[in-house]
């Protein structure tokens, strides 16, 4: 395993419980590389690993079996110091209730060993500076979240580890999330985010792996994710007499109802050829276009994941 | 100055650096922590009430007992006798939540490690069973300087050492067992009940066992509350002469103190045990996800 890349994995594996009915495979031989710079969405629906996963990573979950490399650090002692290197929270905001939202921060310097004055400039950056001498429980979800991603930056991170950030936030919540997010990318933070709101990642995200059932079934770009396939948008008054025309056409691969018509994948990106066909078939369009499939579709496709587990966009 | 010296100084350095940094994160929870001061105000409280209600007790030829040197073995017996067990409860309130809120887990993603957050907690028992002793020393003190008698020395005597360090034992004990119980069982409630639990049940089933054989009245006189609970009785700790009258009484009732050189064999026993529990909740942190 090479440890040029921010984060390596190679077979990483867990399994919860002994081989048998009861044991789990959380997490089944992920291998992902993440680069320096990168703002990389983990992707998959709930249960599928992803918590884990970073678990494994930021060292409170022992692998079943693989390795990994964080920051270039590989063993037991490198990785414990590799971490105060790194920024991360895993699900819910983490803090003691009773202190304020400053002392908790305080905490987190003196583990991280990073500069006390950083703890008013986070603060300042999440925009709960006002807030700071009240106590962590009372503070809104959304406040958490803020204070959490403050604990994050803490140190200058080189790398953002961040679990379902946007998790329980209103939209406006989700709005500055996203921007503390873009803003630490623009200073070349490495940011690995893992979440299931598949146009709150399309927004920041460069790359992306998408995981399901514990093993990685997509990764890289996520414009080439997003385009991998080609496909078509058309429509036409009689939509059956379209769908079982599309079912019959030889370059196509498969269609279905969309949102605003019929969603055809095809072999080649021949629109004219498709055009001739059904017109041959009876069949006048009164649309046709090149369709970019979203994350979402991908997603959808790749995991079987409903509508149920994911969140469309605002 | 050698290479392997200056290597030696430097880690020196790095490791007062990391101490200092747990006493520092320590403090800052401990201090801010309401049920902290709750257990110090509670322990104060208890520790002023024993006093007073062994200081009315005595009188006449008996007065030595209300200033040091003579009132030291009433004063040191007030927290080995609650001590252990108010130390055990508050160990497991003030670690157990570290689970719940799952600060534990994210002092780990920090940075800080499973062994420096263990070391921190081990640190937290030691500190707090200093405390009790502070604590119940002051309330002597205090006792002893509004009382009517005239004091001669502060100095403690060899029984009152002997004493102390088996009480520091029996409460290291008794905390290593609270942190093991929080960190495996790492929610309060649970692990408080096992604390008590045990604490009921051992004595107990002592009492049905004993009597059927001497090899096994040795194994029950080595368990731990029993342990706790024969180093916390003053009697053992100070000889015949001393304390005369308190000892015929016990006498009368029949119970059996050890000889000082059974005590050194109890006190090696209490340590071993405070070993073996302050392992085991290591190992339960080290070999358990978070």
């Amino acid at each position: 395993m090479t440890s040029d890349g921010v984060i390596e994995t190679f077979e990483l594996t867990k399994r919860y419980g002994r081989r048998g009915a009861r044991s789990v495979l959380a997490v089944d031989g992920v291998s992902l590389s993440v680069e320096r710079g990168q703002v990389f969405g983990f992707l998959g629906p709930n249960g599928s690993g992803k918590t884990t996963t970073i678990g494994m990573l930021t060292g409170v979950v022992r692998p079943t079996a693989g390795s990994f490399s964080l920051l270039g650090a590989a063993g037991p002692r490198e990785l414990v110091a590799a971490r105060a290197r790194v920024g991360a929270t895993l699900e819910t905001p983490n803090f003691y209730p009773y202190l304020s939202g400053r002392d908790n921060l305080r905490i987190a310097t003196a583990i991280k060993g990073a500069d006390r004055a950083r703890v008013e400039e986070c603060l300042e950056l999440v925009g709960l500076a006002d807030r700071a001498g009240h106590r962590f429980g009372t503070y809104s979800l959304g406040m958490k979240q803020r204070l959490s991603l403050a604990a994050t930056m803490l140190n200058d991170p080189e790398l953002v580890v961040l679990d379902e950030p946007a998790n329980g936030l209103d939209p406006q919540g989700m709005r500055e999330i996203r921007a503390i997010i873009r803003d630490l990318a623009d200073r070349g933070t490495t940011i690995f985010l893992s979440s299931h709101l598949l146009w709150e990642v399309e927004r920041v995200c460069s790359h992306v792996a998408i995981v399901r059932k514990g093993r990685i079934v997509a990764s890289g770009p996520v414009e080439e994710i997003a385009s991998g396939d080609i496909s078509a948008l058309v429509r036409a008054e009689d939509e059956t007499a379209l769908l079982e025309a599309l079912a019959e056409y030889p370059d196509g691969k498969g269609a279905r109802r969309g949102g605003e018509g019929v969603i055809v994948s095809l072999a080649s990106d021949d629109l004219a050829a498709l055009n001739r066909y059904l017109a041959g078939c009876g069949i006048h369009l009164s649309h046709l276009a090149r369709h970019r499939q979203s994350l979402e579709e991908v997603f959808v496709e790749l995991t079987g994941a409903g509508d149920s587990r994911t969140e469309g966009g605002a | 100055m050698s290479g392997s010296a200056l290597a030696q100084g430097s880690r020196t350095a790095r490791l007062a650096g990391s101490v200092g940094v747990l006493v520092r994160i320590e403090l800052l929870k401990l201090l801010k922590r309401r049920i902290f001061w709750v257990a110090v105000v509670l322990f104060a409280l208890l520790a002023t009430m024993k006093f007073a209600a062994a200081s009315s007790a005595v009188g006449g030829e008996m007065a030595f007992l209300l200033a040091p040197p003579g009132s030291w073995p009433a004063t040191l017996a007030i927290p080995a006798t609650v001590g252990p067990a108010f130390l055990g409860l508050v160990v497991i309130a003030l670690v157990a939540p570290e689970f719940t809120w799952r600060t534990a887990r994210q002092s780990v993603i920090d940075g800080l490690g499973v062994e420096r957050f263990y070391a921190a907690k081990c640190m937290t028992v030691l500190a707090l069973s200093a405390l009790s002793v502070v604590l119940a020393l002051v309330v002597g003190l205090v006792g002893a300087a509004f009382g009517p008698v005239e004091w001669e020395s502060t100095a403690l005597g060899a029984g009152d050492v002997q004493f102390l360090a088996s009480y520091t034992a029996a409460s290291l004990m008794a905390g290593a067992a609270a942190l093991w119980l929080a960190c495996t069982l790492r929610a309060g409630a649970p692990a408080m009940v096992a604390f008590i639990g045990y604490a009921v049940a051992e004595p107990i089933a002592a009492t049905i066992l004993g009597g059927r054989g001497e090899l096994l009245d040795v194994v029950l006189s080595y368990l731990p509350v029993e342990l706790a609970m024969t180093l916390g009785n003053r009697m053992a700790h100070y000889p015949p002469e001393a304390l005369s009258g308190v000892r015929e009484m016990m006498d009368l009732v029949g119970m059996n103190l050890p000889d000082a050189a059974a005590v050194k064999g109890l006190l090696i026993a209490v340590h071993l045990y405070a070993v073996a529990l302050f392992a085991a909740g290591y190992a339960t942190m080290r070999y358990r996800d978070l």
